[in-house]
């Protein structure tokens, strides 16, 4: 797996959601303000006026009693109806998917027993979560329940967040039973050789940067052809090396072991076959940059271990795990002396809670790969259990997000509707966002995007024009320019309001054995769902409001 | 309106059903047993025969899978998509370096759509060639080709009468253990793997027996060849006169394989034997539909070319000779069965002998010893190259000659003698002098880095 070390920026999140919250709230109120004035002429701006102090009340003035009430009429309606039947189908996956992921093989790693379990939960509440709250409030409205609910002194934000709470509560405890089943089932299930890897490995990542073949710093490593560019290559016997920088380490914590584990996963590039038997080597250099003290530890090169995390030929030979334990005391021999030395770890180099480490490939002709996140100190490992949950609590997020989405929707249209709404959203959240930010990325560097945006793109498919070809000039390609612009630009401030469900999907940590981070991963998903609740309710309430009730 | 009584018309009912029962239960009837492919079934209905008799059931291609049954059931006619999907994934997988989910991706896939015989062969080429070379260790490159390996055998259970399969895990068992450029690693490991969990033993997933892997490739290609003559099997990787040579030809590599490995006993001389026997009295015994020449047998005598000419009432033996040295010169029959008679003799496997121990004292730089090995090799191949001029035929051949001949020029050199006019082999080094400098050029680098 490849994780993006990047932490999410709460601070620029948080601007950036009040910004979008605010252009949202005045683009909708200059559009009901417009309306007004064509429906009620000078006095429409006054009612509109009006209605929003009477919103703003009633969503600051809302009774947690009667919400209360409302979640818990919502939760017995979902048990008469009978949803929780999705358990059934539940229950049939895992009592066959022994069928589907063990096999003769012995070398089947934990993986995939990790991964069908928390995609099964996933993709099990998410249709539920859907169906629940686009059908609930348009049956209500079917049914002239709702009719009689309005009459009440409950107020209709009220009834949108009870709404929202009742389903959200008859989720969490599905995803608690089947979270607690999943995991009872994945430890029963995987293969007695494959239980070691089910921990949660805590990384710690460091900075990146690279020195050339003379030793000057360098932007990048060497290409070597590979079309996959995640890594970049350092050539061996040379000055060239890539440098990690680790800073904010809790050397309070780490020097209680007396040991400071480093694991890697770098990769080998050969230029010629040299001793086939022999796998290339690696050194580190441990740096400290304030007193320009050297470490090269493991005192000879070690061996690389390419891909040894990645095959279960190692399961059972610890000695090819990819870790590189560094004692506290570090002796070694500077060069030009003679005599060795010894230093502390913790004290002499490491600095400030930084530490850096320089890799370097020891064999001439060939080539050492590196990526930000193929080096990290490991601190200490937590239990499989501890990711594994965090994983769940993802899913449990995704299935909040769902309800206020799918909720809201169902105030203002009918159920398939709403269903067919909320659908889109998650879809273009889960599958098409990668692809949207980076087009937009792309938009937004350059102020072009390879190819060009929705029409270019048609116009290239039907001519089998490729993206490198110049558009012929003249008034109808300034005209497909000209629309794809606004469009992407409309992209741009739209791209705000379709969640980021990806952030959900905390599947890969815990499939390749890790901790799942709080701040690349947690955070994100609690912050992507917080920021839909409020907006959410708002424009729910002004919709129920102002929606015809008796109308079918 | 019916006069019968409600109990009399549940009669009727109830006798309708049993009547119509009888003829459900004879056509119907499933097979009580799996009957073995190319026999006709011997239980169960009408329908049950008649579907192994034209092949059309699950069971009569191999083994079922019930998950792979129900996946394909429960994707309710996606099964298309799915496996788009997966093999796009899998693709994907594989440029970023992702093996173990490459593997589990692969895993579906052959869920989705285990009677694809190309799924077999691409995933399985996959795992052995294409994933293997990109580890680094050579015991990870050999777990990789096991990989690929058990994946065709899997095939192969799943799909019981695919000759292309058993042929393609017999070369890569063969082939791509054999000849590889970590071939001596494999070779090894292919007899005692790495992996602790086999103790030094062979892995017996796929080599229960502990043999050498041009053996095992040898009984998977007898197998599809075996499976080849069934009638509703085709295999399409090449001409037929080339797939049936395998199993024989496999012979030959191991025999000169355990040459290269340095053994000259018993074994070797047993080894070419038997090469010789099932390259003419198996390969060359068969019959062959040539393309304009009617039937024709690689190994056949005159008296047997008139005898299939009699046969053959369009085609004259002018017309079978001329179509006998057609295919022959293109399986290379006259040269193999040359090379593996002279290769089982006693003389021949000593001369072997004589120049790999030369040629291991060269490098060992014992200059007095591999003069005189290399230099008694030479003269004796020149006595068997007078008697069988058609083993120069095959580059291999020549290559080894001249590569003893340099050698035997640098321990001259070396010996502050100068070469001689005349010398063993003279006509082999006189009509390939662009080799000889090549093979020079890469000599005289192997020894400047000090051998």
């Amino acid at each position: 797996m490849f994780f993006d070390p990047e932490p999410f920026n709460m601070g620029l999140a948080a601007i950036q959601w009040l910004l979008t919250l605010c252009i949202c709230c005045g683009i909708a109120l200059a559009v009901v303000v417009v309306l007004s004035l064509s429906v009620s002429g000078v006095s429409g701006p006054a009612n509109v006026w009006r209605a929003v102090i009477r919103g703003v009340r009633d969503i600051v003035d809302m009774s947690p009693k009667r919400i209360g009430a409302v979640a818990s009429l919502t939760l017995k309606e979902s048990l008469r109806r009978q949803d929780v039947l999705v358990g059934v189908v539940f229950v049939l996956l895992f009592m066959f998917a022994g069928w589907f992921l063990s096999s003769a093989n012995v070398d089947t790693p934990a993986k995939p027993y990790i991964s069908f379990v928390l995609t099964a939960i996933r993709w099990l509440i998410l249709p539920v979560a859907l169906l629940l709250s686009c059908w609930g409030l348009p049956a209500d409205i079917k049914a002239r329940s709702l009719h009689t609910v309005v009459t009440k002194p409950a107020r209709r934000s009220e009834v949108v967040l009870g709404r929202m709470l009742g389903y959200s509560s008859l989720m969490t405890v599905g995803v608690a039973i089947m979270g607690l089943v999943g995991y009872v089932w994945i430890t029963r299930q995987v293969p007695e050789s494959a239980q070691h890897q089910l921990i949660s490995r805590v990384p710690q990542y460091g900075q990146l940067t690279y020195l050339d073949r003379t030793g000057a710093p360098s932007f990048s490593g060497i290409n070597v052809g590979d079309m996959w560019d995640y890594r970049s290559f350092v050539e061996g016997n040379t000055k060239a090396a890539a440098i990690f920088t680790f800073k904010d380490l809790n050397t309070n914590r780490l020097s209680q072991d007396d040991q400071l584990q480093l694991e890697y996963r770098f990769e080998v590039f050969r230029t010629h076959k040299g001793d086939i038997e022999k796998a290339v080597q690696a050194q580190f250099t441990l740096v400290n940059e304030q007193s320009g003290l050297r470490v090269p530890y493991p005192r000879v090169p070690f061996e690389v271990k390419e891909f040894a995390d990645m095959q279960a030929r190692s399961a059972e030979d610890d000695g090819r795990l990819p870790i590189i334990t560094i004692p506290r005391e570090l002796t070694y021999t500077p060069e030009g002396e003679l005599s060795s030395k010894t230093v502390d770890l913790f004290e002499d180099v490491i600095h400030d809670g930084t530490l850096t480490v320089q890799v370097r490939c020891v064999d001439q002709g060939q080539y050492l790969g590196a990526a930000r996140t193929d080096l990290f100190v490991r601190l200490p490992d937590k239990t499989f259990a501890v990711g594994y949950f965090k994983a769940i609590w993802g899913t449990w997020m995704m299935a909040i997000l769902v309800i206020v989405l799918g909720t809201t929707a169902s105030t203002f249209v009918k159920g398939p509707v709403a269903t067919l709404l909320t659908f889109a959203m998650v879809l273009t959240g889960l599958t098409l966002r990668p692809f949207m930010s980076g087009v937009l990325e792309q938009y937004q560097q350059t102020g072009v995007v390879q190819g060009g945006g929705m029409l270019e793109s048609a116009y290239r498919m039907v001519t089998q024009m490729n993206t490198q070809v110049e558009l012929p000039g003249g008034f109808l390609t300034e005209a497909i320019q000209w629309i794809d612009d606004r469009m992407l630009q409309g992209l741009l401030l739209l791209q705000n309001v379709i969640p980021d469900f990806t952030h959900f999907d905390m599947t890969p940590y815990v499939a390749n054995g890790f901790d799942v981070p709080w701040n690349n991963a947690m955070m994100p998903s609690i912050a992507t769902t917080l920021a839909f609740i409020l907006p959410a309710l708002i424009l729910g309430y002004f919709c129920l409001q102002w929606r015809e009730l008796e109308a079918k | 309106m019916n006069q019968m009584s409600s109990r009399n018309r549940k009669l009727v009912y109830m006798f309708s059903i049993l009547a119509l029962l009888i003829p459900i239960g004879a056509l119907g009837m499933p097979a009580r047993e799996r009957s073995q492919p190319g026999q006709p079934g011997q239980s169960g209905g009408k329908i049950a025969r008649l579907r192994h008799e034209y092949r059309l059931g699950e069971t009569t291609l191999g083994d079922v899978d019930p998950a792979s049954a129900t996946m394909n059931l429960v994707l309710l006619g996606m099964r298309g998509v799915a496996g788009t999907m997966l093999w796009m994934q899998a693709d994907e997988q594989k440029r970023m370096k992702n093996w173990s989910e490459l593997e589990q991706t692969t895993e579906s896939i052959i869920k989705l759509q285990p009677r694809f015989l190309d799924v077999w062969q691409f995933q399985g080429w996959n795992l052995a060639y294409n994933v293997s070379v990109e580890c680094d260790a050579v015991e990870d490159r050999f777990f990789w080709v096991k990989k690929g390996v058990k994946f065709m055998l899997r095939g192969t259970n799943q799909n019981e009468d695919a000759s292309p399969l058993y042929h393609d895990t017999g070369t890569m068992m063969g082939k791509k253990m054999g000849r590889s450029d970590e071939h001596k690693q494999f070779r090894r490991y292919f007899k005692s793997d790495p992996d602790p969990r086999w103790e030094g033993q062979a892995d017996e997933e796929i080599n229960p027996n502990g043999q050498d892997n041009y053996l095992v490739a040898k009984e998977y290609y007898n197998i599809a060849n075996e499976k080849e003559l069934l009638p509703w099997v085709e295999q399409h990787i090449m001409e037929r006169t080339l797939f049936r040579s395998y199993p024989a030809r496999s012979q030959m590599d191991y025999a000169t394989a355990i040459e290269n490995d340095g053994q000259f006993d018993e074994v070797t001389v047993n080894a070419w034997k038997t090469a010789h026997e099932d390259w003419t009295n198996v390969y060359g015994r068969e019959d062959f539909l040539t393309t304009g020449g009617g039937i024709i047998k690689l190994g056949a005598t005159d008296e047997e070319l008139q005898q299939l000419a009699d046969e053959d009432p369009n085609n004259d033996v002018a017309s079978k000779r001329n179509w006998l040295d057609r295919y022959q010169k293109m399986t290379n029959y006259p040269y193999w069965a040359a090379r593996s008679k002279v290769e089982s003799e006693p003389e021949m496997v000593e001369t072997r002998r004589k120049l790999y121990e030369g040629k291991k004292l060269f490098f060992k730089q014992d200059i007095l010893q591999a003069r005189e090995l290399l230099e008694s090799g030479l003269n004796d191949l020149q006595a068997i190259f007078e008697k069988h001029p058609i083993l120069l035929d095959e580059q291999e051949m020549v290559e080894d000659i001249i590569k003893s001949q340099l050698m035997w020029f640098y321990v001259l050199r070396i010996s502050g003698e100068p070469n001689p006019e005349t010398f063993p082999m003279m006509n082999v080094w006189n009509q390939n002098p662009a080799l000889v400098s090549e093979m020079d050029q890469r000599l005289q680098e192997r020894v400047s880095d000090g051998l």
